[in-house]
């Protein structure tokens, strides 16, 4: 018998005053003891909520409509209040997607593992210190860890600790949602590995939801893919990778490649891009066959900056964001700076554009100096020098058309007014490839997906010709599906217009198709630069080989054996 | 352009179809009528703020139209005095021979008057310092932080009480100056936080890299995203003024020739009415101030779901 | 530790800008409130330049040598000394406030501290049952409640509970025979006396304590911490009481320091509605006899009074919150 059957499940959301959404639509699916079963989707697909409907979380407005969910021959549904408090050791378990908020703020560690024993009473009182010293260790957390409070820890720590205290209830099965996405690349790295050999050491059964097949792919023995509520493909990880039957999942693991490989492709970036990748910023300028509009002509140069932040907290060291970092973007070149958060990738976009000042060192676009420019001078920088931000949904103003927001930057950087204004509008949404324009033009943000916004963002920044475009990690927050087209859409930029682009990142996939240089930062220092193709195939530095390395990598799993 | 529409088409972004629905206004006064219908829209959902709309549209109505609606003139002493309900006078009359119901509906706009002109001056200083003070960094910070600590610690009746004492008879003006300098703090300093925490995000900054003027950005881009919290914010501070009015009037310190519902329980105090069995005279025109505080308070209700407007829809995964 | 001292550093600043206010404030007036007093004062006899001078120091006189004023009115306030009261000549306007600072500090911060503790209890409760009528009739209520004006509900209990049942004294702070001692008779007599005023600040002020517990009690309870201790298996009540309320308290205590000095206001009034011989009526009788020294000097007691209840509150708040011990 299987421990966890889910038949026909249907879960519906009814907020108050707006229409309801079935977000898991006739869901069925069995788990086996002992089975480490991946579920995948993306934003919107019911995977979360249907990992909530089997941990017997969902709370209004999610209501379960039809089906039944059995755990070890027990309908879920049909238990009391009591039964399912007293059930949840040996039972189900849940470890919340990103675990900084998972702990409460004002107990301490220890204070969280004595609520778990006390509220079972599985562990007689003399041993629950013991016993929580012991969970720590199995997620390589030392013992002081117990007298510390959530706030005083690093989130992969806090994720490790809320694994701990899910695993204190020894549990039957487990559901982990999305456990590592909030963490930087090389944490969620060591966080799954420890998630993996955990499962094996304690046999129970494991239910990983993520947005992204390549983790899931890594850790899983099997797959559920779900796709707009439904479960559209469900197979061993080998099969699922070798021969996917669905379109949907062969669309997903089209987006996948190893940065590391001779030659990357991408849906949607033309063959020649990744061509070019091999080529120098010179050669890229060389195709810039576009109109003179926008084509770089100032190279930005970047000479000993160095960001040191005043101290948190009296008594404290000050923060050295960037350390003594020298490079040039030359015109039409495309650099991108990758690194872990922390490793001041993003202070350097905010010195080039003069929103930060350096602590030392210069910072010039063609003569001018960007690190001494008044408020008025950086006006008339952004003209040159424009910004792609990260959150498409945080960087549109609620309130504005997406006209108005376009708008905005062609009056105030060019000459024209009213008609005019509209139709150079109208042509940056064509470029942008929002059709029918006059449509989106009429939009407010909350009328777009997260693509369109992403991609309106892009418009703004161009509207003033710039020469330089600073993205900083423009597809972060997309969908995996939906980064090709903007990372195409880019690219298509700097062949069409020639302007030199500052790409950051803490991706490496997208960082070798997009740039033609590249830097990899590390605590506010370069480890190593050069062609991006040569960095990445043969890296020299350590830290760069452990980038690499912790990129997800079905093929090296399946293949190599 | 060489779009990569076979991955759109593949259904993963949830295409927002162009439709007919919900056309948005070209010109700016078009759609600040717009942005404000819908508001009024998502207030009057709420069956609590509605009730409060209700009551508070009562006594607007019952303020504007006490020449008509009052069977007798607020100051007309020339009935019989301290009579109780009659025909004549359903809620009788007072110590001096004026007629009560009279008063009470005239006192509606004294309570108003300073509700609405008192609540809006202070919420005007709370914008201009709440924004500035969240959006300028650095210099200055620490001691606006202070003096709002200053003023919002301040018991402000206490400081009301004897500014008034200095200020003998300031009337009306007087009670409205001292209730804004007492009444300001808490709206700025709501404004603030949230000013600080929308300047964080990046339409702010992204507005900046349009070339926009920091005025521009305050009050284009910023001020609109806080409509909700400012019209709280106002409805706060006017429940807060008609109460500070009411208790300064009840205490012999506001305008003592007008008749409003603090100075009638004032005069029914100092007449003994409670000994003389005329309770109305202390009931009726308490009840009026609770109801209309009442009335604001519900229309907050409806006030607060409107900062939780549906834009954040489609983050959640 | 460095919390602490840090608002302790602010509570004096803070204080010592009260202090300054009260002196700013009759100069900024317009016409002489020391002129004024003088008038008022030459009415008991003639005006010795002793006092002459203290109205000066407390009221300023336009050509007067403001610094010097400044530095003789701080001595002042340092020594207690606040001068002669007008209304109760000759009688030290220190002894006045002494006599009746402990009926208000006592009566209104027990029944506020009270109040709070209850409201937030009511108010976690019924964010705990949300959508029941443990919900819906405590905060209809508490909201209907904290929209009466003090000094009415303070009349509607007085008629009611005083008058027309007569359960309660309706006015002093205790009977015109007995003997002010620590006896339990005495105390039993006060507290009988006191009980009407304190049932107005409890019913007028619980409503605002109770919603606003509701309300951060109900985001907390939408907060990752909750649900995952949920997922563990505690039990209600642990989740409730220390994850969901126990982080709840923490803005709602910010809260309470903010609204204190309302409440003292409104308690104000309400001691002016039952002749309780604290500061409230006190100030009422200097402000309507124009007696500047007495009120001053009150002002600056009930400001004092709420400065140090919201210093301890805030310390409170340190010791709550393991952030504020790094």
């Amino acid at each position: 018998m299987s421990l966890l059957q889910i038949e026909d499940l249907t879960v519906v959301y009814e907020p108050r005053g707006a229409q309801p959404t079935t977000a898991v639509d006739r869901v069925s699916l069995s788990l086996e003891q002992g089975e480490f079963v991946g579920l995948v989707g993306e934003s919107g697909s019911g995977k979360s909520t249907l990992g909530f409907a089997i941990t017997r979380l969902a709370k209004a407005p999610a209501r379960i409509a039809s089906g039944r969910i059995v755990f070890d021959g027990t309908d879920i549904a049909g238990m009391g209040a009591e039964e399912l408090r007293a059930q949840r050791r040996g039972g189900f378990a849940m470890v919340l997607q990103s675990g900084m908020n998972a702990l409460n703020p004002v107990r301490s560690v220890g204070h969280h593992f004595a609520d778990v024993f006390a509220a079972h009473g599985h562990v007689p009182a003399p041993r629950r210190r013991a016993r929580a010293v012991d969970l720590l260790d199995k997620v390589q957390l030392p013992a002081t860890v117990l007298d510390r409070y959530p706030g005083e820890l690093s989130g992969g720590m806090r994720q490790r600790v809320s694994i701990a205290l899910a695993l204190s209830l020894e549990p039957r099965l487990m559901v982990f949602d999305e456990p590592t996405t909030a963490l930087d690349v090389l944490v969620q790295h060591a966080v799954m590995d420890t998630i993996r050999e955990l499962q094996k050491a304690e046999g129970f059964t494991a239910v990983l939801i993520s947005h992204d097949l390549g983790v899931v792919l890594e850790s899983a023995e099997r797959v559920a893919v779900m796709h707009d509520g439904r479960v559209v493909e469900d197979a061993p990880a080998r099969e699922l990778y070798r021969h996917p039957r669905h379109e949907y999942t062969r669309m997903l693991l089209s987006h996948y490649a190893d940065p590391r490989a001779e030659v990357v492709e991408l849906p949607g970036l033309s063959s020649r891009t990744v061509d070019a990748a091999g080529g120098t910023a010179a050669s890229v300028r060389g195709t810039a066959a576009g109109p003179d509009a926008g084509a770089a002509r100032d190279a930005v140069v970047v000479e000993h900056v160095s960001k040191v932040y005043p101290a948190p907290r009296r008594g404290e060291q000050p923060v050295t964001a960037v350390d003594d970092v020298s490079f040039t973007l030359e015109p039409g070149g495309a650099l991108a700076l990758v690194g872990q958060s922390g490793s001041g990738k993003s202070t350097i976009a905010k010195m080039l554009t003069g929103v930060e000042r350096p602590t030392s060192g210069t910072v010039r676009f063609g003569d001018q100096r960007v690190d001494r420019m008044r408020r008025r001078q950086l006006r008339r920088l952004h003209a040159d020098v424009q910004m792609v931000f990260q959150d498409p949904y945080s960087a549109l103003n609620p309130l504005s058309t997406v006209e108005y927001t376009l708008t905005r930057p062609v009056e105030n950087f060019t000459d024209l007014r009213g008609e005019a204004a509209r139709a150079r509008v109208l042509e940056l949404l064509e470029t942008v490839g929002l059709t029918p324009v006059e449509q989106f033009a009429a939009k407010l943000p909350h009328q777009l997906s997260g693509g369109q916004r992403q991609r309106v963002v892009i418009a703004r920044a161009l509207a003033s010709n710039p020469q330089v475009l600073v993205a900083d990690e423009p597809v972060s927050m997309l969908d995996v599906s939906l980064r090709a087209g903007v990372l195409a859409l880019l690219q298509e930029l700097r062949r069409e217009t020639g302007v030199s682009l500052l790409y950051i990142t803490h991706d490496l996939l997208s960082a070798r198709v997009i740039a033609d240089q590249i830097m990899v930062l590390h605590h506010g220092t370069v480890v190593e630069r050069g062609e991006t193709v040569r960095v990445l195939r043969f890296p020299e530095a350590d830290y760069t080989t452990r980038l690499l390395a912790a990129v997800p990598q079905p093929a090296r799993r399946f293949e190599a054996s | 352009m060489t779009e990569p529409t076979a991955v759109t088409a593949a259904g993963t972004e949830p295409q927002v179809v162009p439709g007919p629905p919900r056309r948005t206004s070209r010109t700016r006064t078009g759609r600040f009528f717009q942005v404000v219908g819908r508001g009024f829209a998502t207030v009057w959902a709420n069956p609590k703020a509605r009730v409060g709309l209700v009551m508070l549209g009562a006594f607007v109505l019952m303020a504007v139209l006490a020449p008509v609606l009052a069977p007798y003139g607020p100051h007309d002493d020339s009935f019989g005095r301290n009579e109780a309900g009659s025909a004549a006078h359903w809620l009788g009359t007072t110590g001096n021979g004026e007629d009560v119901l009279s008063q009470v509906i005239y006192g509606a706009r004294i309570s108003l008057l300073v509700g609405f002109v008192a609540g809006g001056l202070s919420t005007l200083v709370a914008v201009v310092i709440g924004l500035s003070w969240g959006y300028l960094r650095g210099w200055g910070d620490d001691v606006v932080n202070f003096l709002v600590n200053l003023f919002l610690v301040m018991p402000g009746l206490p400081l009301m009480i004897i500014i008034a004492a200095y200020l003998q008879n300031g009337g009306l003006p007087m009670i409205i100056l001292v209730v804004v300098l007492t009444g300001w703090a808490w709206g700025a300093r709501v404004l603030r936080s949230q000013t600080r925490s929308l300047r964080s995000r990046d339409f702010v900054t992204a507005a900046v890299f349009s070339g926009e003027r920091p005025a521009r950005v305050v009050f284009r881009e910023i001020l609109p995203n806080m409509t909700s919290m400012i019209a709280a914010s106002f409805f706060g501070a006017a429940t807060a003024a008609i109460l500070a009015e009411s208790g300064l009037s009840f205490l012999g310190l506001g305008d003592m020739s007008t008749v409003s519902w603090g100075s009638m329980i004032f005069w029914a105090q100092n007449s003994m009415a409670i000994l003389t069995g005329q309770w109305v005279l202390l009931f009726a025109p308490g009840l009026c101030i609770a109801l209309l505080a009442t009335s604001m308070t519900l229309v907050n209700f409806g006030v607060d779901g409107l900062s939780n407007p549906r834009l954040r829809e489609g983050t959640g995964r | 530790m460095r919390y602490a001292l840090r608002k302790l550093g602010l509570l004096l600043l803070t204080l010592w800008a009260a202090v300054t206010l009260n002196f700013v404030l009759p100069r900024l007036m317009p016409g002489s409130p020391a002129d004024a007093a003088i008038a008022r004062l030459s009415q008991n006899g003639p005006v010795s330049p002793a006092v002459q001078r203290a109205i000066e120091v407390q009221l300023g006189l336009p050509d007067g040598n403001l610094w010097d004023q400044y530095v003789s009115y701080l001595h002042n306030v340092l020594t207690l000394d606040f001068g002669v009261s007008y209304t109760f000549f000759p009688q030290q306007v220190s002894e006045l406030v002494a006599a009746a600072l402990p009926w208000t500090l006592v009566m209104v911060g027990l029944v506020t501290v009270v109040a709070f503790v209850l409201g937030t209890l009511i108010g976690v409760g019924a964010a705990w049952r949300r959508g029941t009528w443990m919900d819906s009739v405590p905060t209809m209520t508490g909201s209907f409640l904290s929209a009466f004006p003090y000094f009415w509900t303070a009349l509607l209990i007085l008629f009611f509970a005083g008058y027309v049942a007569g359960w309660f004294p309706t006015s002093g702070a205790y009977s015109a025979t007995a003997v002010p001692t620590f006896s339990a008779e005495f105390v039993g007599d006060a507290l009988y006396h006191a009980a009407l005023p304190a049932l107005t600040i409890l019913l007028t002020s619980l409503g605002g304590w109770i919603l606003g517990m509701r309300n951060t009690m109900i985001t907390t309870l939408g907060e990752d911490y909750v649900t995952f201790a949920e997922a563990n298996g505690l039990r209600g009540r642990t989740v409730a009481l220390r994850y969901a309320a126990r982080n709840a308290i923490l803005p709602n205590l910010t809260g309470f320091g903010m609204a204190l000095g309302g409440v003292v206001g409104g308690s104000l009034l309400v001691e002016q509605v039952f002749n309780y011989p604290g500061v409230g009526y006190l100030l009422f009788n200097a402000v309507t006899n124009q007696d500047f020294p007495l009120m001053q000097a009150l002002f600056l007691m009930i400001t004092v009074s709420v400065l140090v209840a919201n210093f301890l509150v805030e310390i409170l708040y340190g010791v709550l919150d393991p952030r504020t011990r790094r």
